[in-house]
This record gives structure tokens, sequence and C-alpha cells, in this order.
């Protein structure tokens, strides 16, 4: 009995080694394809103001809506409230933060802090 | 006296001893391919040696291409270089510019719309592409700027103006900052009796005269490759013109290209694969006859396809 453990006990430990090395070096876990719903949170945080931006340029809502969509969260409303804000309170004169603010209007999310807001950069559009 | 030994003890003893391999091979086995999936899953899920980090570098090609679109709207937007530049790193594109250039084509391609066309072009322009639809479409950078963008705080900027039928090669350097880009003339409808395209005019058309005639059109024998409809577009002195929209239609459906894209036949050069069976007709956007009745055809070794030349009437062109 003592012997037959030995014997699955140096197959496993032989059987480790290899799996490692294989998981590892060979063929190592990585993340293909993803959407943005797999995105990690800082780089969500700035795809919203990407979004914010590109809305701020097309004017297209639905879209920009379907690109919060693709985010996958379930509490955007209130993500995209407490991001516009704090980009209030960090950047207050910033392009992105007009932009930010107009799109949580535009989706209507209220907030006193957007009413006492009032977009103070001009757009860069084109040289 | 010598005992010899007794040949069914030897048997079972010999017997004992293979069953024993056997089941030491096996068990060794189990342990092995037990340990083998253990590490592998352990090495993937729970130990992954880089760990996994959901970033634009991964994304979906659907979800690449519109994270460029994003960056470049964003960059015609805020004008921050910086930003756009550490979101494209995300990408980990090595070949980024020539990635960028390849939307670029695209979006001419899809006939998306000279604002985004231009954006993107400007962002292309930004990481030092090159190419000849940027060449096209780009705003022209004045000696001593390093990039187009380097001058959006309100200094002297190149403006792009964008002509009739989205003819954007014209870029002019402007005297004062501008901020908004100008699109010249406002398309309007043609006449129908002129047969002609309807999404663009200039003042010879208000005057009934079209800014391009067709000089030439020819069937062209092809034996390598797929037959086309091969447009040259030129100015009332023969130079070819790039940058010069075409709008094929057929029964189901409509096309768009643009002259200029294979500056290595003509600056005024661009082409259509055609398909067989299907007729097809083809116009200048910026306004010309339109030539219908293109089939292809079949001639000795190949296809027939077409060839039409369309030269501008007035030196202004």
């Amino acid at each position: 009995m003592q012997r037959n453990l030995i014997v699955i006990g140096f197959g496993l430990l032989i059987g480790a080694v290899i799996g490692f090395y294989l998981g590892w070096f060979v063929l190592p876990a990585e993340l293909v394809e993803v959407t943005p719903a797999d995105l990690e949170t800082e780089f969500q945080d700035d795809y919203l103001r990407l979004i914010a931006s590109t809305y701020a340029a097309d004017q297209d809502l639905d879209e920009a809506a379907d690109r919060l969509g693709s985010l996958g969260r379930e509490d955007w409303p209130q993500w995209l409230l407490a991001e516009t804000v704090d980009q209030l309170l960090s950047q207050p004169n910033s392009a992105e933060t007009d932009h930010m603010v107009q799109l949580s209007i535009d989706l209507g999310i209220e907030s006193p802090a957007f009413n006492q807001y009032v977009p103070s950069a001009e757009p860069v559009e084109e040289q | 006296m010598i005992e010899r030994p007794d040949p069914n003890l030897r048997q079972a003893r010999r017997r004992r001893e293979r069953q024993l391999f056997f089941s030491y091979s096996s068990l060794f086995a189990i342990g092995l391919l037990v340990g083998i999936f253990g590490a592998i899953w352990f090495a993937w899920r729970v130990f992954p040696l880089d760990p996994l980090v959901g970033s634009p570098a991964v994304f979906q090609p659907a979800y690449q291409q519109d994270y460029l679109y994003m960056v470049s709207e964003s960059l015609s937007q805020t004008g921050d270089w910086e930003a756009a530049q550490s979101r494209l790193a995300l990408l980990e594109d090595d070949a980024l510019p020539q990635t960028v250039v390849l939307e670029l084509e695209r979006y001419l391609r899809e006939g998306r719309s000279a604002e985004d066309v231009r954006h993107m072009a400007r962002l292309a322009q930004s990481l030092g592409a090159e190419g000849a639809a940027l060449d096209l479409f780009a705003p022209t950078v004045a000696p001593g700027q390093q990039t187009a963008v380097a001058d959006l705080a309100g200094t002297p900027t190149p403006t792009l103006i964008i002509a009739a039928g989205g003819n954007a090669q014209t870029a002019e350097q402007s005297a004062l900052p501008t901020a908004t880009p100008t699109l010249l003339p406002t398309p309007t409808p043609i006449p129908a009796e002129d047969e002609v395209a309807t999404e663009t005019i200039d003042d010879g058309l208000a005057n009934g005269q079209l800014p391009f005639q067709l000089v030439r059109q020819d069937e062209v024998c092809v034996t390598e490759g797929p037959a086309e409809i091969e447009v040259f577009v030129q100015d009332a002195a023969g130079v070819g013109l790039a940058g010069e929209e075409i709008l094929v239609s057929w029964e189901e459906g409509s096309d768009r290209f643009v002259t200029g894209l294979k500056r290595e036949v003509d600056a005024g050069f661009a082409d259509f694969t055609m398909s067989a069976g299907v007729s097809y007709s083809a116009e200048l956007v910026s306004g010309s006859p339109r030539v219908s009745g293109l089939t292809l055809g079949s001639c000795e070794g190949g296809e027939l396809g077409w060839q039409l030349v369309f030269q501008a009437n007035n030196v202004g062109n």
C-alpha cells in the first residue's frame, strides 16, 4: 500500500512539473478578443471619457448609449454620475469635463453639481 | 543433492511481478495525468505568470476599430495629443501608423462622413504615417510644425476645405485660428433632366453645364485579374485629379471610390472590380454625365472591362 502511494505521488510530482511548465511557458493563459465589459476598471473609466468626447463630436446619443451598454455595467447611471462629478472636481475647466457633463445631462442624469456647472472650455475642433 | 525450484512456483512469482509492474505503471500514469492537468489549471486560473488584464490591446477587432474612431474624435474635440498617445499606446500595436492608415482607407471605401475621415487622417498624420489616402485628406503641415495637432492651442493652423463631392485634397493655410471646418459648397439637388449625380452641384451646374465631361469610353481586355471599370479624371489641361469621388451604381446597390489611391498608375486614376451579369453605371459625384450599361464581357484570354476618361470643362477644376 505504501509503495502504491509512493508511485502515485511520484507520478503527481512529475506531472505537476510538466503541467506548470506547459501552463506558464509553453501555453500561457492570455485574454483574447475581449469586449469593453472585460476591461479593467481603470480602462473602463478612460473608455467612459472617450465615449463622452466622441458624443461631443458626433452628437449620436444612441451610439453613446450603446457604447455605455457595451461596458456591461448595470450600475452605469451611478457610475457615470460618480465619474462625472470626480472629473468635475478634479478638472473643472477641461473639455473632457464639458463632454462628460453634457453626456450625463443628455442621458437624463441629474445632479446639483451640473446645475452649477457652466461649460468653460471652447471646443477645439479642427484646425 | 541440488534441489530444483518448483516450476509452478517460478511461474507464479513471474505472474505476480508482472501484475505488480502493471499496477505500478497504472498508478504512475494516473498520478502523472492528474499532476499535468491540475498544474495547468492552476497555472492558467490561479497563478498565471502574467496577470490577465482586459485592456484595449486584446479587444475584438470591431472594438479596436471603434476605439480608434473614439480616439480620433476625442482628439478632434480636446486637442489633447498626450492623452491620445497614451490611449493609443494601450493598443500595443507595433504598426500603429499603418493600422490607422488602413482604418482611414476603410472609411473612404465605406463612404464615412468627411468629418470622420478628416479626424482619422489627422490622427494618422500625427502618428507620422504616410500613404496616398493621407496625402489626400490630412491637413497640410506647415514647415516647422511637427504634427498637425501641435498647434491646436490657437496659433495659425491649416484649414482643410472640403470641396464639393467630398473632394478634400485642398488644404489651405489660414491666417487665423479656426474653430470649425469649412464645408463648401452645400450639396443641393440637380435637375432630373441632367441625368447626372444628384448629390453635388457647383456654379457650372447652376448654368446647366457639368463640371466634367466624358472624353473617352473604351473597352479594355484584361488578361490578368478581374475586369474593372477604370476611371481617369483629369483637369482641363489633362493632368490627373486626385480626390475625385466616383459613384458606381447597379440595380441592387451602389458604391463609391476615389481617385488618387493608386498614384503609381496616375493621380487621377481609380478602379472598381466588376461582377459578371451586372450592369453598372458610373459618374463623378462632383458632376459628370452618367455612363450606363457597363457590363463585364469576354475577350480572347480574359475579361472585357471598361476605361472611362473624364475631363474638367473649366480650368478652375
